[in-house]
């Protein structure tokens, strides 16, 4: 087996070196460390455990490695490895579904709000609430103004409403009710460093992608998101490589439900975006996929995020369990 | 079950299910599955098992898994391939083998990153991956552990002529 060589050993001397290959020469035909504590664990197979004890009992190296790594005492735990592992932990748990006599932490959630409710009685608020948000969204798309951001649930927009030469959506999934772990929430907007740190307070800026970008940005942070898709499509085709121009344009297009031309954009966008992003661009990549019936390819996005650390873990998780539940 | 209770269980137990796992696996990514595999296993028995008998059971657990690794047909084909099979007795030479072995001043961690570099040419990410330690621990490890041979070279030297002396005087050449 070949030897890597670090750096610091091109210091040393060539006896020294010449001693390490003989010793390499000696025992380098000796098993994998792994086995050798393994074997003391007692997991090994019968045959290979007689192997290894009967080297262990020649090898005088091999003796002092079993015993040096059965001392070793490891640093505690990282946080992120600890976290990392938890996500797998979730993932699992996600992937079971809800355990047998209970529900899944998404269904316990909305039989809590609805419990008392007849079934009649929860039909007719769906219906009403419904309503109102449409009227609410229809209402804010016309007016400009500061509006507060909203927590949508996505009910479909009638198709009077659409903006001239828009395509019709296609709808493949149903829109998620309030609590559904799918529910599309506006991302705040978050600038690259570059276009803040340049444009910021220079008017005759090298750098005019920011600029047009926090201009496009405008009709979002209303709200509007017809308007503000037509601004970012031109931006977005203007500067190919400006990742946030089609991050943004993806999320106006959920908001529109035009949920295929939100999947193309925010898959374009996601390896172009600054790293604070990246994460939320694969969460509403997985929104676009998941609402164009196309759960296969939005799995693995919510899986990764489910595992990583993060604000986008916990609710990656529950889409993927809602998701397992719905299945 | 709430799952605060559940992660409240996990942030407990996980280091020492998850130092288990290492020794038993042998590197850090198996070790990984394992730990989240006994975990998923005390998630599906939360409600029938007696929390009092934790860590152990996660342990058992762990165990049983690597159990199985191992006697993967692959995997346990390729390590008897690996196990040398005639044994001969190798007693401790002079030299850079008896001060790996010998040396007061190397500490567990420092011999077992020598001879995994030395003996077995794993990189400082392979050595980092088997014990699970960062490659920068590691370096440093390697380093000290380097600096030390460095000094003692000229000693280790000595001491191999003096050995070569010593048996040519036994055996008559001298």
């Amino acid at each position: 087996m070949g030897m890597n060589r670090e750096p610091d050993e091109v210091e040393l001397s060539s006896d020294i070196r010449h001693a390490a290959a003989e010793l390499r020469d000696r025992f380098g035909g000796c098993p994998e460390p792994a086995l050798l504590l393994a074997s003391g664990a007692g997991v090994l197979p019968a045959d290979l455990n007689t192997r290894v004890i009967a080297h262990l009992e020649n090898c005088s190296v091999c003796k002092s490695m079993a015993q040096d790594l059965a001392d070793l005492h490891e640093a505690p735990m990282p946080e992120q490895d600890r976290m990392k592992v938890w996500g797998q932990i979730r993932v699992g748990i996600a992937a079971e579904g809800p355990r047998e006599g209970e529900s899944s932490f998404a269904r316990r959630r909305w039989q809590s709000i609805f419990r008392p409710l007849t079934i009649a009685a929860a039909a007719t608020a769906v219906i009403l609430i419904s309503i109102s948000v449409m009227v609410g969204v229809k209402l804010r798309r016309g007016s400009p103004g500061g509006h507060e951001s909203a927590v949508l649930n996505g009910i479909p927009e009638p198709a009077a409403s659409q903006p001239v030469g828009q395509a019709s959506p296609e709808q493949s999934n149903p829109s998620p009710s309030a609590g559904s772990a799918f529910r599309l929430e506006k991302a705040p907007v978050r600038l690259p460093a570059s276009a803040v740190m340049v444009w910021r307070g220079q008017a005759d800026s090298g750098n005019p992608q920011g600029k047009e970008l926090e201009e496009a940005l405008a009709p979002y942070r209303a709200d509007n998101y017809a308007e503000a898709e037509q601004r970012l499509e031109r931006v977005a085709r203007k500067y190919p490589r400006l990742g946030e121009a089609r991050f943004y344009l993806g999320i106006c297009q959920l908001f529109l439900n035009q949920n295929q031309e939100a999947a193309a954009n925010l898959k374009m966008g996601r390896s172009l975006v600054q790293k604070q992003l990246a994460a939320a661009a694969d969460w509403y990549l997985a929104l676009a996929y998941h609402r164009s019936g196309q759960d296969s390819e939005a799995r693995p996005l919510l899986e990764k995020l489910c595992r990583a650390a993060g604000k986008n873990s916990a609710r990656a998780c529950a889409a993927l369990s809602e998701s397992s539940t719905a299945q | 079950m709430e799952m605060a209770d559940f992660e409240a269980t996990y942030r407990a137990h996980v280091d020492a299910v998850f130092r288990y796992a290492l020794k038993i696996a042998g590197n850090r990514e198996l070790a990984e599955d394992i730990t989240s595999e006994a975990f998923l296993e005390l998630y599906r028995n939360w409600g029938s098992l007696d929390l009092g008998r934790l860590p152990a059971w996660l342990f058992t657990v762990a165990k049983n898994r690597a159990v199985d690794y191992w006697r993967k047909t692959a995997v346990e084909r390729r390590f008897v391939e690996s196990v040398p099979a005639a044994q001969t007795t190798a007693a401790i030479e002079p030299g850079l083998e008896s001060w790996i072995l010998e040396e007061p001043a190397l500490k567990p961690i420092h011999r077992v990153c020598l001879v995994m570099h030395f003996v077995h040419g794993m990189s400082r990410a392979e050595i980092g991956q088997r014990v699970g330690l960062s490659e920068v621990q590691v370096k440093g490890h390697l380093q000290y552990g380097l600096q030390l041979l460095r000094k003692a070279w000229n000693s280790i030297q000595a001491g191999v002529r003096h050995g070569d002396e010593s048996g040519a005087r036994r055996s008559g050449a001298l």
